[in-house]
C-alpha cells in the first residue's frame, strides 16, 4: 500500500480562486483502498484556504460537514509541513468532495475505487463497501458495493444511449398524427403538441396540449387547424408553422402562429405553404425545410428572424422530412414520400449530406442535432425502431414499445418524448438515457 | 424467444416502465394487441395492467382485422395524401 501526494496550489483561472491538484484544475483524484492520500498543502498559494473533504460536493457552502473518518490535518496551509491526509480504506465514502473551508467553489472530486487501475487484488483483505445508497454520478461506473438499505450487492454499469429505454408517457387527450412537438432540449416532461390529423370527419385539428411529464393538459387551440405541421420553442414560447389543412382540399398551409404560453397570434407566413416538412427553433429564430409543397416535395428552406421569413439555401434532395436543432445546427432525417436513410446537416448556412442511418425511414421522430441525435420509429413498414448518432456514427439501440408513424417528438437525446402516431393514437413514450445503470447481483 | 399475447388498454403513464422495458420483450400491436416476452417480468406485467390471455392466433386476428380497417382508410385517400403514409402492411406476430 502506498502514501501519495498531491501537491495543491491555488490560482484564479478568470472564475475566481481554485484548487489545483498537481496543476490540473479541480483535478478529480481517484484513490484506492489501502492507500495513504496527502493533500499538500505548503506552497505559499495555500494561505488562507484549508482543505478538507466532504461527502458534500463543495463542503459547508451547500450544507455539507467535514468528512472526519481517516482523516488528518498538519500546519497551516501555505507554510513548510501543512497538509490533509486521508488513510483510504474498505469504510471510505466513495464519492468524497475536497473544497475549501473559507471559500466556495475551489474543490473538486475524490473518488475511491473508481481509477482503471484497481484490480480485486489491490482490495484484497479489505470488506466490499457499504453504502445505504445507490451511487448517482458516473463516477461510480464500474463500482461494486452492498446497499444496506435493500440488503443486496450491487454493481455500476454505464449509462447513456446504449442503455436507453421507452417507458409509456401520459395518453394525449386527442388521439391524431402528424401533430408537431416542441417544448424543452433538456427533459421531456415539458412540452407543446398542436394540430395534427384525427382520421376522420374534418380530420385536422387546432387542438394544443401541455406535457408536464405525467399528463397532458389542453391549452388554446390554434387559430388554423393543421396537421403535418412543424414548429418551434417552449412550452412558454412557441411558434406553429406550415401544414395541411382539412378535405377535401388539404390544402398546403403558409401560416405562422406565436405562442406565448396561453394562446395563439398569427404572424407573418412562410413564403412557401406546405406541409410534412421539418421545422425547429424558437419563437426568435426558426427554420423550415421540405415538405409537400404541391403538386410533389420541395427542398425550400426558410428562417425566421421573429417577424419575418426569409429564403435560404435548398435541402439537397427535395423530399418530405422530420427534423431537429436551431437555425445553425440543424439535422433532418429520412423522407417521404418513399422511406429513406438519408441525413442532412444543417450549418447555419447550407445542407451537407452526413452518414446514412442504418434504417429507412419515412416520418420518423427525430431529436437532438449534429453532434448528439435520436431517430426513431417512422415507416416503413412501421418500425418503432431507434438510432442514436454520436456525431460520427450511427448506433442501433432500444426499440420503442408502440411503432409510432409520424410523431410529435421534444427533447434530447437523453430525455424526450413521442406523442401520437398514424394511424391516429393517444399513445405517448419517454425515452430516458440515464447516466449509469445500477445492477443488483443475483444468485440462484 | 416464446412470447405471450393479451389486449390491454395502454392507460398512459407507467401502464409500462423503462424498467419493465428492461426485464422482458414488450411490442405494442393495432387492436390494443400486446406481445410480451415469457418469463416472470413479462407475467407479472400481464397482471398489472389486467391484459386479456390471448393465444397466438387470436392475437393475430384482431391485429390482422385492425390493419385490414387501417388499410380500407388509406385506400380511400387522395392519391397526393396516400403519399403521406405508405399504406399499412400486415404484420405477422413475433
Amino acid at each position: 500500500m502506498a502514501t501519495i501526494t498531491l501537491t495543491v496550489t491555488v490560482a484564479n483561472p478568470g472564475s475566481g480562486n481554485r484548487y489545483y491538484i498537481d496543476g490540473v484544475l479541480q483535478a478529480t483524484v481517484s484513490a484506492i483502498p489501502g492507500n495513504t492520500y496527502i493533500f499538500d498543502q505548503a506552497d505559499g498559494t495555500n494561505s488562507g484556504h484549508p482543505l478538507r473533504l466532504s461527502i458534500t460536493s463543495n463542503g459547508t457552502h451547500s450544507g455539507g460537514s467535514a468528512y472526519t473518518d481517516g482523516v488528518t490535518t498538519s500546519g497551516t496551509p501555505g507554510s513548510s509541513g501543512a497538509y490533509t491526509q486521508i488513510v483510504v480504506d474498505a469504510t471510505t465514502v466513495q464519492t468524497l468532495y475536497y473544497y475549501c473551508t473559507a471559500h466556495s467553489g475551489m474543490g473538486g472530486s475524490f473518488n475511491v475505487g473508481s481509477s482503471s487501475t484497481v484490480k480485486l487484488k489491490d482490495i484484497k483483505g479489505f470488506t466490499v463497501q457499504t453504502l445505504s445508497s445507490d451511487p448517482t454520478t458516473p463516477a461510480s461506473v464500474g463500482q461494486f458495493y452492498f446497499n444496506s438499505t435493500s440488503n443486496t450487492f450491487k454493481y455500476v454499469q454505464p449509462g447513456g444511449a446504449a442503455a436507453g429505454t421507452w417507458a409509456s408517457g401520459g395518453a394525449l387527450g386527442t388521439a391524431r398524427y402528424g401533430a408537431a412537438g416542441t417544448g424543452s432540449t433538456s427533459t421531456q416532461a415539458a412540452g407543446l403538441v398542436f394540430g395534427g390529423d384525427t382520421g376522420s370527419g374534418t380530420r385536422m385539428v387546432a387542438v394544443t396540449e401541455e406535457y408536464n411529464g405525467t399528463a397532458w393538459t389542453e391549452k388554446n387551440d390554434l387559430n388554423t387547424a393543421r396537421g403535418q405541421s412543424a414548429g418551434g420553442g417552449t412550452t412558454t414560447a412557441a411558434l406553429a408553422f406550415s401544414g395541411e389543412g382539412p378535405p377535401p382540399g388539404y390544402a398546403k398551409l403558409a401560416v405562422t402562429e406565436n405562442y406565448n404560453g396561453s394562446s395563439w397570434t398569427e404572424v407573418a407566413d412562410l413564403n412557401t405553404a406546405r406541409y410534412a416538412g421539418a421545422g425547429f427553433g424558437t419563437t426568435t429564430a426558426a427554420l423550415m425545410t421540405g415538405g409537400t409543397a404541391g403538386p410533389g416535395v420541395t427542398a425550400d428552406t426558410e428562417t425566421w428572424n421573429g417577424s419575418a421569413w426569409t429564403e435560404v439555401n435548398n435541402l439537397n434532395t427535395a423530399r418530405g422530412v422530420k427534423g431537429s436543432g436551431t437555425t445553425t445546427d440543424g439535422v433532418v432525417v429520412g423522407s417521404s414520400p418513399s422511406a429513406s436513410t438519408a441525413f442532412e446537416n444543417w450549418d447555419g448556412t447550407s445542407w451537407t449530406n452526413s452518414t446514412a442511418m442504418s434504417s429507412a425511414r419515412s416520418n420518423a421522430g427525430c431529436v437532438g442535432n449534429t453532434t448528439l441525435a435520436l431517430a426513431f420509429g417512422g415507416t416503413t413498414p412501421a418500425s418503432g425502431k431507434t438510432e442514436y448518432w454520436d456525431g460520427s456514427a450511427w448506433t442501433e439501440v432500444a426499440d420503442m414499445a408502440n411503432s409510432l408513424n409520424n410523431t410529435g417528438a421534444s427533447g434530447n437525446t437523453t430525455a424526450c418524448f413521442a406523442a401520437g402516431g398514424y394511424p391516429q393514437t393517444t399513445a405517448t413514450e419517454e425515452w430516458t438515457a440515464p447516466d449509469l445503470v445500477i445492477k443488483t447481483v443475483t444468485t440462484s | 424467444m416464446a412470447n405471450k399475447y393479451c389486449t390491454a388498454n395502454n392507460w398512459g403513464k407507467d401502464f409500462f416502465t423503462h424498467e419493465e422495458r428492461t426485464n422482458f420483450y414488450l411490442s405494442g400491436q393495432p387492436g390494443n394487441v400486446w406481445v410480451v416476452g415469457d418469463n416472470t417480468h413479462g407475467d407479472a406485467w400481464i397482471v398489472k395492467v389486467s391484459g386479456v390471455s390471448k393465444t397466438q392466433a387470436e392475437a393475430q386476428a384482431i391485429v390482422d382485422a385492425e390493419v385490414a380497417t387501417a388499410q380500407a382508410a388509406w385506400d380511400a385517400e387522395s392519391d397526393e395524401h396516400k403519399a403521406l403514409h405508405s399504406r399499412p402492411t400486415d404484420i405477422t406476430l413475433p
